[in-house]
């Protein structure tokens, strides 16, 4: 779970998007693993926990503490 | 407020004086613009914004571009670098995939400067009539992607320390067909940013810097709290809806917009991870549009006498998911130009719909849900000079739980006026053949849907080149709570010395009725635009009958529809037979509760 930069040249003009809610990423990404093991990409440290609302556990007691 | 306290009364005071610093700057810009979409349509915005591009107010004039201001000013700050920003520079964008809503609307922004540092940006968004691409005035009904739909600029200086940047200016304007044009409106939206930076400096002056700068976090967060209180108004649970755009223009298949609203406690999710993979023509909407049209829909069902705040802090007890590659968040290089004005629409009024059951007194029946764009261009026969317009048209909103839909209104997400007639004919060559409200067409409900509008238009030049993107022309805006449908769009040629109007479809052969670019039309056509009414409210038998004599006295409902639809029986004075009435309504009803009714 960390904030990680986009590092691109200037003249790569593609876009990318939150794994989670779909929006843009702008220059920096958030990284987190699901509790399924997933590593994914979000635009806010938020989107971590939206993911865990949208998607619970497939296995009771995974993702618990 | 002499203090930052988060008192709501001091922020009141202060976010009405935001809010009046983006009217003046959006008056600067309707008064100093070229084209009519500006001065007359109004179809631009304005907004403060604190040191990293949030936003603090916006002027009430297009809802809209909210979710462009939300986040495209923000992303501008983020990708170029705030210490990129020097006095007087401006920074110009229009890119969907950055934040944009569409390639028309154009954004710029320029720092605050005060005490020789940053302290905010002030921002103007408007949509310019002609920024190139496939066809005249930038709406390509069946453009496939993005580079089709005009001249797509990332974030790039428009002005460095109060000077032009000639290279991007002209590249900007070679590749606009209105130059002039171009140049008018955007001198137009300088200038509404100058005043922004005058007013913010002064409120900085009178008020004390430090202390407004401690206001800005506690705008946002008043905006927020508000929010979540609404919320909070609402029972927890799931929500849901579906409604389709009926093509892309390229193709006869409907798109669908799949909502699913997860309210929990103060917080609401809008889902719209099953909505259809996004399209081929430019019918997707970018990410900023889809959150725009969730919190219009949602900002719209509250009571209008509870105004706050509306700002970055607005966002935070929302999400919005909506997966890229679908209609409702498009991929890159999708087109997407009416997302903007078509799909936001299906959004916002899906929005009220999946709450009605929760929220009936706030929730209405479908408004008409096409913005009808209607573009052409061509050489003017009386000055020789290239011109281009973009042309919106006023549809009926749906009837709502205590009163009739508005009639001839432009989608309420975007709060613009129409062109008026005289501006309309002495800026292009163009004759009003007809223009009225089309009676008869609003759902009949105990509120009834408002009235569309029938236009015709006399082409008197050489030759000009039309586009069309427009939607609801083949299934009409949906009644609500037993109210009746409203009526569908259309756009309809005669052909000079012809006596018919036929579809667009008929004479070109356009893949769709409603979506096409480019038709060649000569001097004697005639084109008619129908708008959409809206639809009803509530069974139409339950409508008070002295409301259906008055729509008859004023030409909005016939005789025949208020005997058939509402069952009214009018004396040969037009006042309300009561006795005929009842017996009237009793048939229609099946004889059901005719002893309940009523009609004192």
């Amino acid at each position: 779970m960390t904030w990680e930069p986009i590092e691109k040249p200037w003249n790569d003009i593609s876009v990318e998007y939150c794994d989670v809610c779909g929006n843009l990423l702008i220059r920096r990404f958030w990284r987190f693993t699901t509790c399924d093991g997933v590593e994914l990409r979000a635009c806010s440290e938020d989107c971590e926990g939206l993911h865990a609302r949208l998607h619970p556990p497939t296995r009771p007691g995974v993702g618990r503490d | 407020m002499s203090t930052a306290t988060g008192d709501r009364l001091g922020l009141t005071l202060l976010y009405q004086q935001c809010v009046n610093i983006c009217d003046e700057m959006a008056l600067a810009m309707m008064r100093t613009a070229y084209s009519p979409i500006f001065s007359e349509g109004l179809d631009f915005s304005t907004m403060l914004l604190d040191a990293n591009g949030e936003l603090l107010a916006m002027a009430g004039i297009n809802p809209a571009m909210l979710g462009a201001s939300l986040y495209a000013p923000k992303w501008i700050v983020t990708e170029v670098g705030r210490e990129s920003f020097g006095e007087g520079d401006v920074y110009v964008h229009n890119d969907p995939y950055r934040g944009g809503s569409h390639i028309p609307e154009h954004l710029v922004v320029t720092p605050v400067f005060h005490d020789g540092e940053i302290q905010a940006f002030v921002g103007a968004i408007a949509h310019w009539v002609e920024v190139g691409g496939m066809a005249p005035g930038s709406f390509a009904a069946t453009a496939e992607d993005i580079y089709q739909e005009g001249l797509r600029l990332p974030p790039v200086r428009l002005f460095r320390a109060g000077e032009p940047v000639e290279d991007v200016w002209k590249i900007v304007l070679a590749n606009h067909r209105t130059p002039n044009t171009t140049w008018g409106d955007m001198n137009a939206m300088i200038g509404s940013l100058n005043v922004g930076v005058r007013r913010l400096r002064q409120l900085f002056e009178e008020r004390g810097l430090a202390t407004v700068l401690a206001s800005f976090p506690l705008l946002q967060d008043y905006a927020e709290e508000w929010l979540r209180e609404q919320i909070r108004a609402l029972p927890d649970g799931e929500y849901t809806g579906e409604d389709c755009m009926e093509d892309d223009g390229l193709g006869d298949r409907p798109y669908w917009v799949r909502l699913r609203i997860v309210v929990e406690g103060d917080e609401m999710i809008f889902d719209f991870s099953q909505s259809d993979p996004q399209a081929q023509g430019p019918i997707n909407a970018p990410y900023v549009v889809t959150v725009s049209g969730a919190l219009n829909g949602f900002l719209l069902l509250l009571s209008p006498q509870e105004r706050a705040p509306v700002n970055a802090g607005s966002t935070r007890p929302v999400w919005v998911v909506a997966p890229p590659g679908t209609i409702t968040n498009v991929r890159l290089p999708g087109a997407c130009v009416a997302g903007q004005t078509e799909v936001q629409n299906r959004i916002l009024e899906l929005v009220g719909r999946a709450l009605a059951p929760v929220a009936p007194e706030r929730a209405a029946a479908a408004a008409g849900g096409t913005s009808m764009n209607f573009l052409f261009g061509g050489v003017h026969p009386a000055t020789g000079e290239y011109y281009a317009h973009y042309h919106f048209e006023g549809n009926g909103w749906g009837g709502r739980a205590a009163a009739d839909g508005n009639d001839a209104q432009i989608v309420p997400h975007g709060n613009c006026r129409n062109t008026p007639v005289e501006v309309f004919e002495t800026r292009y060559p163009w004759r009003h053949v007809e223009y009225a409200l089309n009676a008869d067409t609003g759902g009949a409900g105990r509120f009834r849907g408002g009235l569309g509008i029938r236009r015709t238009l006399r082409f008197v030049g050489d030759s000009i080149r039309i586009s069309a993107l427009a939607d609801r022309m083949k299934r009409p805006p949906g009644g609500i709570f037993g109210g009746a449908d409203g009526h569908p769009s259309g756009l309809e040629l005669r052909r000079s010395g012809e006596p018919e109007f036929r579809t667009f479809q008929d004479v070109f052969r356009t893949v769709s009725p409603s979506k096409f670019v480019n038709v060649r039309l000569h001097e004697g056509d005639e084109v008619r635009i129908t708008s959409p009414s809206g639809g009803g409210y509530g069974d139409p038998l339950e409508r008070d009958p002295e409301l259906v004599a008055l729509d008859v006295r004023e030409g909005f409902v016939s005789r025949e529809s208020a005997r058939a639809q509402y069952g009214i029986e009018l004396t040969a004075a037009g006042g309300v037979d009561r006795a005929g009435t009842t017996e009237s309504r009793r048939r229609l009803r099946g004889d059901v509760g005719a002893d309940r009714e009523a009609l004192e």
